[in-house]
C-alpha cells in the first residue's frame, strides 16, 4: 500500500461524499421547491374554487335584490379582475404575489358588501340555493387561509433551505432564488362570519 | 401512605385546574389510549351512553367506509378561533386515512358556543360545505340551544353516518383517493432524521467498503506486469508497545508468473484505550402511544360551523 494509493483513496473517499451530499441536497430542494409549487396551486386552486361559486351566487341574489345592481356589477367585475391575475409559480416575484393577493383581496371586499346586503332580505336568506351557497362560500375563504398559511410555511422551509450554509452552495449552483410570502392583509381577507 | 394519597390528589388537581382550557397540543389524543376509541370528551360534556353510541357508530363507519369520524367535546378553548384549534387538531392528528384524507371532525367548544364540522379532503364531495351546514343547523342547533349537548352530538354523527352510508357514497369513499398534504408542525420529530444518519453513518460505512475492497484487489506485479500480487503472508518481527513503534514483513506473491518479493513495514505504537463517554444517538421513537392514532389524513380546510 503505497503512499499514493492512500491519498487516492482519500481523495476519491471525499470526491465521493461531496458527490452523494450534494445529489442528496439536490434532490432536497427539489423536493422543497415541488412542494412549494404545489403549495401555490392550492392557492390558485382555492381561489378558483371562490370565482366559480360567483356567477350562482349572483344570479340567486339578483331574484331577490335585483335593484343592487351596483354590488352586483361590483363583485363581477371585481371577480373578472382577479381570474385575470395569474401568477408563474416558478418565478413569482413579491410585486406578483401582491398583485395577485389585492386582486383577490378587492374580490372578497366586493363579495362581503354582497353577504352585507343580503341581510336586508329576509326571503333571500330564507332561501335554501343562498343559503346553501354561502356556507360553501365561508367554507372556501376557510380553505383560502389554510392553503395561503401553508403556502407561506412551504415557501418559509424551502427560503431557509436554500440560504443555510452548506445547501446554499449546491443552491447558488442551481440558482434557486427566494421565493416571495403572502402579506397579511387589513381586514380585506378576512372570512366573513356567519351567525346562526 | 396519607401522604402518598395527598400528593396523589393535589396532583389530579393540578391537572384538572390546567386542563380547564385546551390547546391543539393539550387535548388528549382519545386513540392513543384505545384504538376503538373515537370520542375526545375530557371535561365529561357528553353523557357516558353516548359516548359509547358514538363509538359504536364511528367504528361502523370506519369498517363500513373508510370514514374515520373524531368526535370531540370540550368546555373552553380560551381565546382561539374554533377553526384554528380544529384544523390545528385534524393536523396534529390526522384524523382519515393516510392517502384517502377521509377524515372527519365534530367539534364542540360550550364556553365560546362554537359547532363546527372539519372535513378532510378526501370527503369534501361527499360531506360539502353546505351539507355540513344544513347538518349542524336542522340537526344540532336546537338541542345545543337546549344545552343538551350529548343529544346534539349523537344526532349529528349519526347524520354524517346516513350521508356516508347513503346511496353509492360507500363506494365513492372506498375508492377515493386523495393527495395528501398533512401539515408537519416543527415541534414533532425532525423529518431529515434519517437523512441525516444515512450522512454520517451510510456514507463512512460505504467508504470503509471501498476502501477494504481496494485494499484486497490484488496488486500490479513488478516483474509481469498484471493485477495479480496478492499477499500471501505476514509476520510481525518486533511488536509495537505504547512506546516503541513495531516492525512487521508482509510477503507478496504474484499468481500469475510466480514472483515474490518481501516488504517490511512500521507498525504505529499502539494508542492506550480510551473509553469515550457520552455523544449518544439523537431522537428516538416518536409517539410510543400503546394505543395507535389516527391514519394520518388532512383536510384542506372544508366543512361548516358557527355559533349557536
Amino acid at each position: 500500500m503505497s503512499k499514493k494509493t492512500i491519498i487516492w483513496i482519500a481523495v476519491l473517499g471525499v470526491l465521493a461524499i461531496a458527490i452523494i451530499w450534494g445529489v442528496g441536497r439536490y434532490n432536497a430542494i427539489i423536493t422543497a421547491e415541488e412542494n412549494v409549487n404545489t403549495a401555490w396551486s392550492q392557492v390558485e386552486n382555492q381561489y378558483q374554487r371562490r370565482a366559480d361559486l360567483i356567477p350562482n351566487l349572483v344570479e340567486t341574489v339578483k331574484g331577490y335584490a335585483a335593484h343592487e345592481s351596483e354590488t352586483l356589477e361590483g363583485v363581477i367585475a371585481a371577480r373578472a379582475k382577479a381570474t385575470q391575475v395569474v401568477v408563474d409559480p416558478t418565478n413569482a416575484s413579491a410585486e406578483q404575489i401582491a398583485a395577485f393577493q389585492a386582486a383577490q383581496g378587492e374580490l372578497s371586499q366586493a363579495l362581503g358588501r354582497l353577504m352585507a346586503i343580503s341581510e336586508n332580505y329576509p326571503d333571500l336568506k330564507a332561501n335554501q340555493n343562498f343559503g346553501a351557497l354561502q356556507s360553501q362560500l365561508e367554507g372556501t375563504e376557510n380553505r383560502i387561509t389554510v392553503a395561503r398559511n401553508n403556502f407561506n410555511e412551504v415557501a418559509r422551509q424551502f427560503n431557509t433551505m436554500i440560504r443555510r450554509f452548506p445547501t446554499n452552495i449546491i443552491a447558488n449552483m442551481m440558482s434557486m432564488e427566494k421565493r416571495a410570502y403572502f402579506e397579511a392583509t387589513e381586514g380585506a381577507e378576512v372570512a366573513p362570519k356567519v351567525e346562526f | 401512605m396519607k401522604r402518598v394519597k395527598l400528593f396523589i390528589l393535589l396532583f389530579m388537581l393540578g391537572f384538572v385546574a390546567q386542563a380547564a382550557v385546551f390547546t391543539p397540543t393539550t387535548l388528549p389524543n382519545p386513540k392513543a389510549q384505545d384504538r376503538s376509541n373515537y370520542v375526545c370528551n375530557p371535561d365529561e360534556i357528553v353523557a357516558t351512553n353516548e359516548v359509547m353510541f358514538l363509538n359504536r357508530l364511528a367504528r361502523q363507519l370506519e369498517d363500513s367506509t373508510q370514514v374515520e369520524l373524531c368526535v370531540v367535546a370540550v368546555n373552553s378553548i380560551g381565546e382561539m378561533e374554533a377553526f384554528d384549534f380544529c384544523y390545528e387538531v385534524f393536523q396534529r392528528w390526522g384524523i382519515g386515512k393516510k392517502g384517502k384524507n377521509t377524515g372527519v371532525l365534530l367539534f364542540l367548544a360550550v364556553e365560546s358556543r362554537d359547532i363546527r364540522i372539519m372535513t378532510g379532503g378526501g370527503i369534501e364531495g361527499i360531506l360539502t360545505d353546505a351539507v355540513c351546514n344544513e347538518i349542524i343547523q336542522k340537526t344540532m342547533i336546537s338541542p345545543l340551544r337546549n344545552a343538551d349537548y350529548s343529544d346534539a352530538m349523537a344526532l349529528g354523527a349519526l347524520r354524517i353516518y346516513e350521508i356516508c352510508t347513503d346511496g353509492a357514497a360507500p363506494e365513492e369513499l372506498r375508492q377515493m383517493t386523495s393527495a395528501t398534504n398533512r401539515y408537519h408542525y416543527a415541534d414533532e420529530s425532525e423529518e431529515n432524521g434519517w437523512l441525516e444518519l444515512f450522512y454520517f453513518v451510510g456514507i463512512p460505512c460505504l467508504i470503509f467498503t471501498l476502501i477494504i475492497v481496494l485494499l484486497l484487489m490484488p496488486k500490479k506485479c513488478p516483474k509481469c506486469g498484471k493485477r495479480s500480487l496478492r499477499k500471501t503472508n505476514e509476520q510481525i518481527i518486533n511488536r509495537a508497545t505504547t512506546r516503541k513503534e513495531g516492525l512487521g514483513v508482509r510477503t507478496y506473491c504474484c499468481k500469475d508468473c510466480g514472483h515474490q518479493e518481501q516488504k517490511t513495514y512500521i507498525i504505529p505504537k499502539e494508542v492506550p484505550t480510551v473509553i469515550i463517554t457520552g455523544g449518544g444517538s439523537r431522537g428516538g421513537f416518536g409517539g410510543g402511544s400503546f394505543g395507535g392514532g389516527f391514519g394520518g389524513g388532512s383536510t384542506f380546510g372544508g366543512g361548516a360551523g358557527g355559533k349557536f
